[in-house]
């Protein structure tokens, strides 16, 4: 009867897929919620690939699992992932049964899952990942995720004993993830390079020692809580590293790992992306690919270029940045990426969460925890921030000493451009919300009517 | 004046922060005590005229719980005696007979209020917070795991959002000068009209908030769109 059922509802997802996919719809979750209703079970029923990768974390696990899957990919393995789909159980399913055969069972060699971390609780009591990778554990929407410690406790609470852990040694948080249950444990760390400019940003999610309470004294931080520190009363401290990332030169990064250096292709400049990448080498050095062919794979892959593009128009760059709305990490990232940017530039915002706002009105006090302190003295030449919660924005820049002079607002977000002035500008920078990619378009179409109409 | 800021390194959560900052953008002669969740709490042995707690993680605050419970005693005087606090989110609970989460353990708190926080880990409310303040309208937010259970007197009137024990028609506790509410915020950034008359109560009555024009826009624009969400709820 069992049987009966599992297969019965695999078949009918898989036809709700297939339709789905004729109309046009990416099919990516909903046929994962018809199946779950159907068959609350269905993920235990399923024959995943012998190797089942997740990547879980707040920030970068997208990029990761995408980086894991093309590069697996390009070695020539058979690779599936839920890179263009949902990280949600309902998410997780429609994955597995869009890439199962009739009878639930997955002939590729390889799965990368990504995975939300609220999603450990349902997803790993039937899926038991061979490997799972969290890339950092940090503040993010205090309406989804609460706060990094409730996050922690429930990815730690859900891990499968058996699955090895590959941890980011310079996340003090996510390095205690399966601590002292799970024996298979590695970890990867990215060594302070040349010139790298750190950041005392205004959040720490980690300040004391979660053994004996004594402030943890850091040997660097390199911005919120990613760095080396250990507390000087206990044993607590950040772990040792099988895979460090000792430098980048020449468009290569050296990866050190069991006493040896090896070179890999240089993925992204930014060091998000260097620590996304000794992930991905980290990762699949475990599972027993050789550098050269990790090397190999790595040649061609490229970061989603939704996430970061870069384009020219009369002499002016225009770089849009994709930031997560109400998560005050990855957009104090991208005001740091601003702050270093030598050249004379203006700064559009429209990050209002559409997302959140849609069942009511978006929650703004996160903007608190950005640090928009980095705008002030940083070469901008105009701030102008869109959206319905603009006004907001501007008290908040205010508070961070910005000269309200540079600063403008617009209460419709596709007109937040209309007041830039080009002349003297060498670089235009857009910060947009993944929800609200019909107004970036709008901003960007007036940004480069202006650039063009530059003398 | 003094302000003690308890624990700030670690009860700083949803951006309230900011409540701090306004107070201390507006008060230029105030003397500033930023306590850390190691030292011993200024007020101890020194005067104080007003106290902030912020929002902080449910292990930090047990850990809070430890390092207030030798001062229980003395937070209480100072309650009693008229002493100003402000504690924002989840930081009343610390106060509270005890915590009890939906998964069965207890938490002894501080005793000093007779309320027990009910906590259920794996159910987050969020709501908008729209009520009053005497004749003052307060907007904020509300994230949170926990609802409290007792008798207290409440800071504000309800329109819209939780109150006390979800439903209730107050929200947060007010006694005597003890100001404690579960708007996120900041609420002080927020809502400067409020901010004016917690100044006032304090004793430092100002004419014009640091940026208020641009806080009081801002302030006026979520007015109009909470009304506007509520109506559209109703």
């Amino acid at each position: 009867m069992k049987r009966f059922r599992f297969k019965f509802t695999l078949w009918i997802t898989k036809l709700i897929i297939r339709f789905m996919k004729l109309l046009g719809f990416n099919a990516t979750n909903i046929p994962g919620e018809i199946a779950l209703k159907l068959y609350p079970d269905i993920l235990k029923m399923i024959t995943p690939p012998k190797c089942v990768i997740a990547t879980t974390g707040t920030n970068g696990k997208t990029s990761t699992n995408n980086m894991l899957s093309q590069t697996l990919r390009n070695c020539g393995y058979t690779v599936f992932d839920n890179g263009f789909g949902s990280n949600i159980i309902s998410g997780i399913v429609s994955c597995l049964i869009t890439n199962c055969d009739l009878n639930g069972v997955c002939h590729q060699e390889f799965a990368c899952l990504e995975i939300d971390e609220r999603s450990s609780i349902r997803v790993y009591k039937y899926l038991h990942p061979n490997y799972l990778l969290c890339t950092n554990l940090q503040r993010d929407s205090m309406m989804r995720n609460a706060n990094v410690q409730f996050i922690f406790n429930i990815i730690d609470e859900n891990l499968p004993q058996s699955t090895k852990l590959v941890l980011n040694g310079d996340d003090l948080i996510s390095s205690q993830l399966g601590k002292g249950r799970n024996k298979n444990r590695i970890f990867f760390k990215v060594l302070l390079q040349k010139n790298e400019i750190c950041r005392d940003n205004l959040i720490k999610d980690i300040v004391v020692c979660p053994q004996c309470g004594n402030k943890i004294e850091w040997d660097f931080v390199r911005n919120h809580s990613l760095g080396q520190g250990h507390c000087p009363n206990c044993d607590f401290a950040s772990p040792e590293c099988k895979y460090i990332l000792k430098e980048v030169k020449d468009g290569n990064i050296i990866v050190s790992s069991n006493g040896s250096d090896y070179s890999y292709p240089l993925v992204g400049y930014r060091t998000v992306d260097y620590y996304n990448e000794t992930a991905v080498i980290s990762l699949l050095s475990e599972v027993g690919l050789k550098p050269q062919e990790i090397a190999r794979g790595l040649k061609n892959v490229h970061i989603p270029t939704s996430r970061f593009t870069a384009e020219k128009v009369n002499g002016i760059e225009i770089l849009s940045i994709l930031s997560k709305g109400m998560n005050s990490v990855a957009i104090s990232s991208s005001c740091d990426v601003i702050n270093k940017d030598p050249r004379p530039k203006a700064v559009i915002l429209n990050l209002d969460d559409s997302h959140d706002a849609k069942k009511s009105s978006e929650m703004i006090s996160y903007i608190y925890d950005v640090d928009f302190e980095f705008f002030k003295d940083a070469g901008i030449k105009q701030i102008m921030i869109g959206g319905k919660r603009s006004q907001d924005y501007l008290v908040r820049m205010l508070y961070a000493g910005i000269d309200e002079n540079i600063i403008s607002t617009s209460f419709d977000p596709a007109h937040s451009a209309d007041k830039l002035q080009v002349d003297g500008l060498e670089v235009i920078y857009i910060l947009f919300d993944m929800y609200d990619i019909p107004n970036y378009k709008k901003i960007k179409e007036k940004v480069i009517e202006l650039c063009r109409g530059k003398k | 004046m003094v302000i003690e800021i308890l624990y700030s390194e670690v009860a700083n959560l949803f951006g309230d922060r900011g409540n701090y900052w306004l107070l201390k953008k507006n008060l230029p002669d105030c003397q500033f005590i930023l306590t850390s969740i190691n030292d011993k709490p200024y007020f101890v042995d020194n005067e104080v005229n007003m106290i902030y707690l912020g929002p902080t993680d449910e292990k930090m605050q047990l850990m809070i719980i430890e390092r207030l419970r030798p001062y229980q005693k003395k937070l209480s005087q100072l309650i009693d005696e008229g002493t100003f606090f402000l504690f924002t989110g989840n930081a009343y609970e610390i106060l509270g007979k005890q915590i009890v989460d939906k998964k069965g353990k207890t938490t002894e708190g501080l005793n000093i209020f007779d309320i027990i926080a009910q906590r259920d880990m794996l159910n987050r409310q969020n709501s908008l917070f729209m009520g009053t303040y005497e004749q003052l309208q307060i907007v904020g937010f509300q994230s949170q795991f926990d609802f409290f259970t007792g008798q207290v007197p409440p800071l504000f009137k309800v329109e819209y959002g939780f109150g006390q024990n979800i439903k209730g028609l107050g929200e947060g506790i007010r006694v005597n000068n003890f100001f404690a509410t579960t708007l996120l915020g900041p609420l002080l950034v927020l809502n400067p009209w409020f901010a004016k008359e917690y100044l006032r109560l304090l004793g430092c009555e100002i004419d014009e908030l640091k940026y208020e024009k641009e806080m009081i826009e801002a302030y006026n624009l979520r007015v109009e769109d909470f009304k506007h969400v509520i109506k559209k709820e109703h």
